[in-house]
């Protein structure tokens, strides 16, 4: 059985002239949230069109569920669910017609689902009103229930927080955690909404022009973001004996270039600077540094902004 | 296959564009049999029987072609626009079956609409003035034998506006094209196949050509198998190439 629920290989797709995707190699874990990073016209929903069979590629390939063959695809992509671009809803039907429309679609036997489905998203209560006269909110998850109808092991979500209010991105992103974490769904999801996906995400995908630029998990994000005091004093070594003697923490890094990066301490800059004077150094530089997943991701795709 | 072909047919029955069809058509039968009653008898003409009715409506059944196409435009088209197309690709059907479903029940639904208004005209006219007889044929054989040919005509046109709805992938764009297809490829024919001879056989061996002779009293051996059989190849054709164009189409 494979560990991964997604494998792409060297996948390229090109309109005429343009590569719409230049040989990505992604990798999705088995039990995963992939958040999926990139500006517009990067290449995420070119990708995640091709992985949910509605467009094919120029080149290269994808795995799903450890299945290549196009018969097997489409067979593994019974154990899918998707919301892609925007919710599919049927305007002149119900929530639960809707529902009813696509359990006959995939051939699901039994209606309970799809009252279980609606509970699941707080949809129950909609009765006679047609999906034309929901809220985008109420359209969201109607996607969302749509895309859950089934089971699926693997849910692909492209902007599902579009259009949801404060509170309810906050119930989508605890929805979707706890269909992680109880019901083990994979899931890749694609958001603009940057520090959204930061608390969601176990793993990061950041794509840019066609190219997956990066693949990280959240913990190697976290390094990677993780906000110190860089300080510059004229003696590295005196400053490091100070810092852990009079600041009592070992959590700092003393660079070959001679600076120190303090891990603690980052809200009370204060306190640090008045040591270390005290301990007779000089300060050269002192700093609060760090970046969030916006800043990172703006410096990994070259500061770039949509046009 | 049979779940999605349920799936097809639970849409249709809830498709507004199918109602309101169903509801115009079926009130301008009443009205046109109840209209031709009450003007025969005022003229002081014999009244119009059932099969009589029933045969003048099958007469250039303009009433299906013109439901087909809106049907068409709101039935297939609509799921590109609205985006549901996604949804029922990635389903994890094939897309073979899934086009093949959806040209069964839409020719299903051509075919209540095809049916509706000369059934109304037959079933008003038989209330008011009794079914009647038809000189030279079996009356029930040339109803049952017009009802099937009926049902095989609107399968084939159908099969043609699945295609057709298949490319445009847009409401609009397939009710328009559609109607101008089907009302004018006669007037295509005729004007092209003065000028070359076997455009005109070909015409005769087409469902556009064929459909006149729906109502025609005796049908000839040759002629009644040729009825039988194009709109079946037709149905196939037009089937299968709708599914090479869906299998090949990249959905937006």
């Amino acid at each position: 059985m494979s560990e991964y629920v997604l494998k792409s290989d060297h996948l390229t797709k090109v309109y005429k002239t343009d590569y719409a995707l230049n040989r990505v190699n992604m990798s999705i874990k088995k039990g995963s949230i992939y958040g999926f990073i990139g500006q517009n016209g990067a290449g995420k929903s070119t990708l995640i069109r091709i992985v949910s069979g509605l467009a094919s590629p120029t080149d290269g390939s994808i795995e799903l569920f450890g299945k290549r063959d196009a018969q097997d695809l489409s067979e593994a992509r019974k154990r899918m669910g998707s919301i892609i671009e925007s919710p599919a809803l049927y305007p002149n039907m119900t929530a639960k017609e809707n529902l009813e429309t696509h359990r006959l679609l995939r051939g699901i036997p039994g209606k309970a689902c799809i009252e279980k489905t609606l509970t699941l998203v707080g949809l129950q209560n909609t009765g006679r009103k047609k999906a034309k006269n929901f809220s985008l909110g109420m359209k969201q998850r109607l996607g969302l229930a749509i895309a859950l109808l089934g089971d699926p092991e693997f849910l692909i979500l492209d902007e599902p927080t579009n259009g949801l209010d404060p509170m309810g991105v906050v119930e989508m992103r605890e929805l979707l955690k706890k269909l992680n974490q109880e019901n083990g769904i994979t899931i890749l999801i694609s958001s603009h909404i940057l520090s959204e996906l930061h608390l969601l995400a176990t793993h990061f995908g950041i794509i840019h022009k066609g190219e997956l630029l990066e693949q990280l998990s959240a913990s190697d994000l976290h390094k990677k973001c993780q906000h110190y005091l860089h300080i510059k004093v004229d003696d590295a070594g005196k400053a490091a004996a100070v810092i852990e003697g009079e600041l009592a923490t070992s959590e700092f890094e003393v660079m070959p270039d001679g600076t120190i990066k303090l891990f603690r301490y980052v809200d009370t800059p204060g306190k640090v600077s008045v040591t270390l004077t005290k301990a007779g150094l000089v300060i050269e530089q002192f700093m609060p540094m760090g970046e969030d997943l916006e800043a990172y991701f703006t410096s990994r795709i070259g500061g770039e902004r949509n046009e | 296959m049979n779940n999605l072909i349920q799936s097809e047919w639970f849409k249709l029955c809830r498709d507004r564009s199918f109602r309101a069809l169903v509801l115009i058509i079926s009130a301008s039968g009443l009205f046109w049999s109840i209209f031709q009653y009450i003007d025969h008898r005022m003229d002081g003409d014999a009244p119009v029987t059932g099969i009589e009715m029933w045969k003048s409506a099958l007469l250039g059944n303009y009433m299906m072609i013109i439901g087909m196409c809106v049907l068409a435009g709101f039935f297939i088209s609509s799921e590109y626009t609205t985006g549901v197309m996604k949804s029922i690709a990635s389903s994890g059907n094939s897309r073979g079956r899934i086009i093949a479903a959806k040209q069964i029940v839409f020719a299903l639904g051509s075919v209540i609409l095809g049916l509706l208004f000369p059934v109304i005209n037959c079933v008003v006219a038989t209330l008011l003035t009794g079914f009647g007889e038809l000189s030279g044929e079996s009356t029930f054989l040339y109803f049952i034998r017009t009802l099937g040919l009926l049902v095989l005509y609107a399968a084939a046109f159908a099969s043609i506006a699945t295609l057709i709805a298949t490319l445009m992938a847009e409401s609009g764009k397939t009710i328009a094209f559609t109607m101008v297809f089907f009302l004018f490829i006669d007037m295509f024919f005729a004007v092209v196949g003065q000028y070359i001879s076997f455009v005109e056989t070909i015409y005769g061996y087409t469902v556009f050509k064929l459909l006149y002779d729906i109502g025609n009293v005796s049908l000839y051996g040759s002629l009644l198998v040729r009825m039988v059989v194009i709109p079946v190849i037709t149905f196939v054709c037009f089937g299968l190439l709708s599914a090479w164009v869906y299998r090949r189409k990249e959905i937006k």
